[in-house]
């Protein structure tokens, strides 16, 4: 724990990294991301979690060779995610990267995260879309919507946030024990990084420049997100009302791993 | 004969036809299919005989109410106890549905009772049933919602550790190769 990379070393990522890709029917995503991966992150393990695909996805998986899980039914991404993070410590992987499965986060920018990464002074890293120039489009309603979300959430953790709901993510292996034991289920992005705050574990953003998803529908449809709204809103503030849970404390947690 | 007589009176020949049926047919269960039985003759005769409702004494609302009551109490009830006795229910999830068929009837066999809640509410009695079974659906639902999630967490929790099981085979049997085959 607590390595650093060398300066020298700083584009190549530490060996005990792990690429984790949640997916839920992205039969026609799948194969290109993986060789993308394979070109920009190169040797570093990846592991897909497929969210009980629809599709042909599951059938895909076990050509492309690379490590994956078949969750038995559909338990959404946070779900999906939290097995990835458990799947990742039982490999004894200390650093986790998050890839969404319709090649929204390019692995070229992969690097960016590792970087900040590397300077050690935070366990999670966030790719942001709003950051310098990202050049990302959204519908009104989505970008007012994820607007309003980051001042809450910014305020919540007393801390600038200005993509909530960025899956772009690294963790280190004292966020990943934390999201192995709780993580949010259904829109999980703005309520983890609450939930890591209030645990008072550390992140930071670095600027991120995202694509539209390649192939395939987005899952949030036009109502979602209104109801996605509401659902974090509530949940960022039952989360405040909770007490810390002491035994993932992050200094607690310091002395244990 | 107005209509409800008639609804009465079709519905009573529907049961105690049933329950004639299933009586010959089924030899088991015998003793259901007459009180059934009974309880069909009973409607068609109330059909016809619209004061037959008088022999539990003066007609009056607070009586028709009672006997809608007795009915719903009497239903929930033998539901809940069919549910777990063919453990499609567990018990504790059949608690609440029991207590609330025992609050009703409970409500019908001592009206007294109820009188009491509405002296001390202001309620009159008709809506003061109304309230009780509302306030205990709410209940219900709430114990539903909370039983629903804790069953959606464990479910997710399961399906993890199958998903990582799973794997952990998967990379088993690539070792060896001839266990895969097996």
């Amino acid at each position: 724990m607590g390595q650093s990379f060398s300066e020298d070393l700083d584009m190549i990522p530490p060996k005990n990294t792990i690429v984790l890709i949640p997916v839920f029917n992205e039969e026609a995503n799948i194969a290109p991301l993986l060789k993308e991966v394979g070109e920009h992150l190169p040797g570093v393990p990846v592991c897909v979690i497929n969210d009980c695909s629809t599709d042909g996805t599951a059938q895909k998986l076990k050509t492309v060779g690379c490590a994956w899980l078949n969750l038995p039914c559909n338990i959404g991404v946070g779900g999906a995610m939290q097995a990835g993070f458990r799947y990742a410590l039982e490999q004894g992987f200390d650093y986790a990267i998050r890839l969404d499965g319709d090649g929204q986060h390019p692995p070229a920018e992969c690097s960016a995260l590792i970087e900040r990464m590397a300077q050690g002074d935070v366990d999670l890293v966030t790719g942001s879309r709003f950051l310098g120039n990202g050049g990302y489009t959204s519908t009104r309603v989505r970008q007012a919507g994820i607007a309003g979300l980051a001042a809450f959430l910014s305020w919540a953790c007393r801390q600038k946030i200005t993509d909530p709901t960025s899956g772009f993510q690294m963790v280190n292996r004292l966020a990943m024990i934390y999201f192995a034991y709780r993580y949010p289920s259904d829109y999980p992005e703005p309520e983890a990084l609450a939930l890591l705050s209030r645990q008072g574990y550390r992140f930071a953003e670095v600027p991120a420049k995202f694509r539209e998803r390649q192939a395939g529908k987005s899952s949030i449809r036009r109502w979602g997100t209104v109801i996605y709204l509401f659902k974090v809103c509530v949940a960022l503030f039952v989360d405040r009302c909770r007490a810390v849970d002491p035994r993932f404390d992050r200094r607690h947690m310091e002395e244990v791993v | 004969m107005t209509i409800p007589q008639m609804v009465s009176a079709a519905a009573g020949v529907i049961l105690l036809g049933g329950s004639l049926y299933s009586f010959f047919q089924h030899k088991t269960r015998r003793f259901k299919a007459l009180f059934w039985g009974a309880i069909g003759a009973a409607m068609v005769y109330a059909g016809f005989r619209p004061t037959f409702i008088e022999i539990l004494g003066p007609d009056s609302t607070e009586l028709r109410i009672r006997l809608i009551v007795a009915l719903l109490s009497f239903i929930v009830l033998t539901v809940t106890l069919e549910a777990i006795r063919i453990s499609r229910m567990q018990e504790r999830y059949g608690f609440l549905w029991l207590a609330t068929g025992l609050l009703l009837l409970a409500g019908v066999l001592f009206p007294d009772l109820a009188r009491g809640v509405e002296a001390l509410t202001g309620i009159g009695y008709g809506v003061a049933v109304l309230m009780v079974i509302f306030a205990f659906i709410l209940l219900m639902l709430f114990h539903f919602s909370v039983a629903l999630s804790l069953t959606q967490h464990k479910l997710a929790q399961v399906a993890r550790e199958l998903a990582l099981a799973e794997e952990r085979l998967r990379r088993v049997e690539r070792r060896s190769p001839e266990s895969a085959e097996r």
